[in-house]
């Protein structure tokens, strides 16, 4: 069920739908966690640093990825999607932009992302 | 789970644990622990085999097709669900294990590349689905059409069938 909505996402980012996709994958991050499918819900999120890159927000998808990246439980699929958007994300910011990122992922827990994504 | 296993280890009963190693394999592949889950559905497996048990061999095959897509190697789970779809249709005419077949051998085709063959086989895991009532084969069928279309570019049709997928496979989650 939640990758069905992961897979919606995806089509909707890639047929123009950018708000439809970010809302879908939303819902993927909030239904894999209700089902306890934590694969899926680090996928979703490294989907949502996608849509907020491709939206120009930079910081906030490094800030995703770094989160991602750093967290000792997610599964190799979402980590390595994670680590290759990282270097990417990194290459577009400057070094100051990149070490207040790294102090805002610091201060967070998986609690506080999964608040943050409930609003 | 654990302790189940270890206390069909002791006893003779091999069929009880071949079930509840494909049982295991499932739940482990669910988590994404697919390592794990390829050491239980392949013992599972040849439990099943030495017990000549089609449908359990059907379903390790299935199980090892699933771990085997989720680890890029589209080409060995192609085969594998060929050979499980032979046994489900072929020798034991079994429309639901048919249809749980047809669906991982139509997500192996479309990986590979096969997208006239996946869409056939997923539009026959549809057609078998609705006739049994089986909601979760209708959903999975309708999501693998979905991202058939998704492949060939055809995005409208893509989210057409994955939106129809997922109200599909939400009900069912609220009705167990």
């Amino acid at each position: 069920m939640a990758e069905t909505l992961l897979d919606l996402g995806v089509v909707e980012r890639t047929s123009g739908s950018p708000s439809g996709s970010n809302h879908t994958f939303l819902q993927a991050f909030q239904v894999a966690l209700e089902i306890h499918r934590m694969s899926i819900a680090w996928q979703a999120l490294v989907e949502l640093a996608v849509n907020e890159m491709e939206r120009g927000k930079a910081e906030h998808s490094l800030e995703l990825v770094t989160f991602i990246w750093e967290n000792a439980e997610v599964n190799l699929v979402a980590r390595e999607r994670a680590g290759e958007m990282k270097s990417n994300l990194e290459a577009l910011l400057t070094q100051g932009q990149i070490e207040a990122v790294r102090l805002q992922v610091q201060e967070r827990t998986f609690a506080d992302l999964v608040q943050d994504m409930s609003v | 789970m654990a302790q189940s296993l270890s206390l069909l280890r002791t006893t003779t009963d091999r069929e009880a644990l071949a079930e509840t190693l494909a049982l295991l394999a499932y739940l482990q592949y669910r988590k994404g622990e697919l390592r794990q889950a390829r050491l239980s559905a392949q013992e599972s497996l040849e439990l099943n085999q030495a017990l000549n048990n089609p449908l359990g061999i059907a379903y390790g095959k299935i199980i090892l097709s699933y771990i085997h897509l989720d680890q890029g190697e589209n080409e060995q789970a192609y085969t594998l669900s060929k050979e499980s779809l032979a046994i489900c249709q072929d020798i034991l005419g079994d429309p639901h294990a048919t249809a749980d077949s047809l669906i991982t051998l139509s997500r192996a085709a479309e990986k590979t590349g096969r997208y006239s063959q996946a869409k056939r086989w997923a539009q026959e895991g549809l057609e078998i689905s609705r006739a049994t009532n089986d909601r979760w084969g209708a959903g999975q069928t309708l999501r693998q059409l979905g991202l058939i279309h998704f492949q060939l570019g055809e995005t409208r049709e893509a989210v057409d069938l994955l939106s129809r997928a997922y109200p599909s496979l939400e009900r069912l989650a609220i009705a167990r």
